[in-house]
């Protein structure tokens, strides 16, 4: 299975979202604001969000890294990638100068094309990380030609 | 399985932090303007501080001159952190350049050691638990009678790009956390200003709102912010120093 070329993939992903995590945990507090001004929350939920997206990150990563459920681990992270997205393209159409804080404290960027592109970039690693199921293969449609009855 | 792990390792790390992070997070107060609260900030006799004018023409050094001298110039004391730097601001008094207080020793003052100013000093300012707001035009007097601290809470590179003069960089993201410094801002006796970007920017109000929970009673937010500032060709000070 480690030696699915996939798996380089998914490693890259995992060691990613493992070090994006790593600078949210450091810093929650930090984190929280930066959740806060994409305003795309309720104000109630923006904490436990900021409590609990790191360590989905975390545990997801690393089971990525050590090449556990990989299929989950990637939908997971695959899932965030998603929202993401989702929230950098909203902030960029609402013209919000604001932190993208993807990777906590250290990514003090300011949400825009770069951070857009990065992270399709790494919607990228999660789709050719996927492991998808061998498809079936069919095998060339054979004539048979009908045995003439004997005689 | 993973959303479940994470949550429960989220949210029970957490719970084992020393200063957990709320549950829900606190709304921000509404806040008041400085008109509402009955005190004509408009009113230039109750800006103009009669002591501060006295302090110009009188050179000797009663109690209570000494503490204008070292509570009342917002400017200087806000580059007492950067003093190679500072730059004063023309239009802002200039109580410090004719006391008999060195400048330099003014701006070495650290806001702990800075005596309470006299009760009268901010009677135009009420005491409030939560921040108050004010216009350009007040926000634009406080500046030019001094003796208030500005905090700018936007990011450091936007500060750099363009900040009010005298204004210290407080970005909310990074002070919100620094509880040695809201403490420290919570012992000063001199009303704070924040601003950020106005418009929908809340920065202000949330950096406004952690020094009033902190303890400061004079938290004032200026919501138009700098573009507002910066449009009426008020002081402009570019780069990291104040």
């Amino acid at each position: 299975m480690i030696g699915d070329w996939r798996y380089l993939f998914r490693f890259a992903l995992g060691v990613l979202f493992l070090w994006a995590s790593l600078g949210k945990i450091a810093d929650i507090n930090h984190f929280a604001y930066d959740v806060h001004n994409f305003h795309l929350l309720p104000r109630a939920l923006e904490n436990v969000f900021a409590m609990v997206l790191p360590w989905i990150e975390l545990v997801a990563g690393l089971l990525l890294i050590l090449n556990v459920a990989p299929r989950s681990g990637v939908i997971v992270l695959g899932g965030l990638l998603v929202i993401f997205l989702v929230a950098i393209v909203s902030a960029l159409i609402r013209n919000l100068d604001i932190a993208c804080g993807c990777f906590g404290t250290k990514d003090a960027g300011v949400t825009g094309m770069v951070t857009l592109f990065r992270d399709i970039g790494f919607l990228a690693l999660a789709v050719l990380g996927y492991p998808w199921r061998n498809p079936v293969i069919l095998a060339e449609p054979v004539q048979i030609e009908a045995e003439s009855p004997p005689l | 399985m993973i959303l479940a792990a994470g949550i429960g390792l989220g949210l029970g790390y957490n719970a084992l932090r020393a200063q957990p992070l709320p549950w829900v997070a606190k709304p921000l107060p509404q806040m008041k303007s400085l008109d509402s609260l009955g005190t004509s900030s408009d009113s230039s006799s109750s800006l103009d501080h009669p002591q501060i004018i006295e302090l110009s023409k009188d050179s000797t050094t009663s109690q209570v001159e000494r503490q204008h001298v070292t509570t009342m110039p917002v400017q200087p004391t806000i580059g007492a952190l950067d003093s190679s730097s500072h730059a004063v601001t023309k239009s802002a008094p200039s109580p410090v350049e004719t006391t008999t207080t060195p400048p330099a020793r003014a701006m070495d003052t650290t806001r702990v050691e800075t005596p309470p100013p006299a009760a009268n000093a901010f009677s135009d300012i009420p005491e409030s638990e939560d921040p108050i707001k004010v216009n350009l035009a007040q926000t634009k007097r406080f500046f030019d009678r001094g003796g208030v601290v500005i905090l700018d809470a936007r990011d450091p590179e936007e500060y750099a790009e363009g900040h009010i003069s005298g204004a210290l960089s407080a970005p909310t993201d990074s002070k919100m956390g620094d509880i040695e410094w809201l403490q420290k801002m919570a012992k000063d006796p001199r009303p704070i200003i924040c601003y950020c970007s106005g418009g929908d920017c809340e920065l202000s109000i949330e950096l406004a709102t952690e020094l009033t929970r902190t303890g400061h009673r004079r938290v004032l937010v200026f919501e138009d912010g700098f573009p507002a500032w910066q449009s009426a060709g008020y002081p402009v000070q570019e780069g990291t120093a104040p």
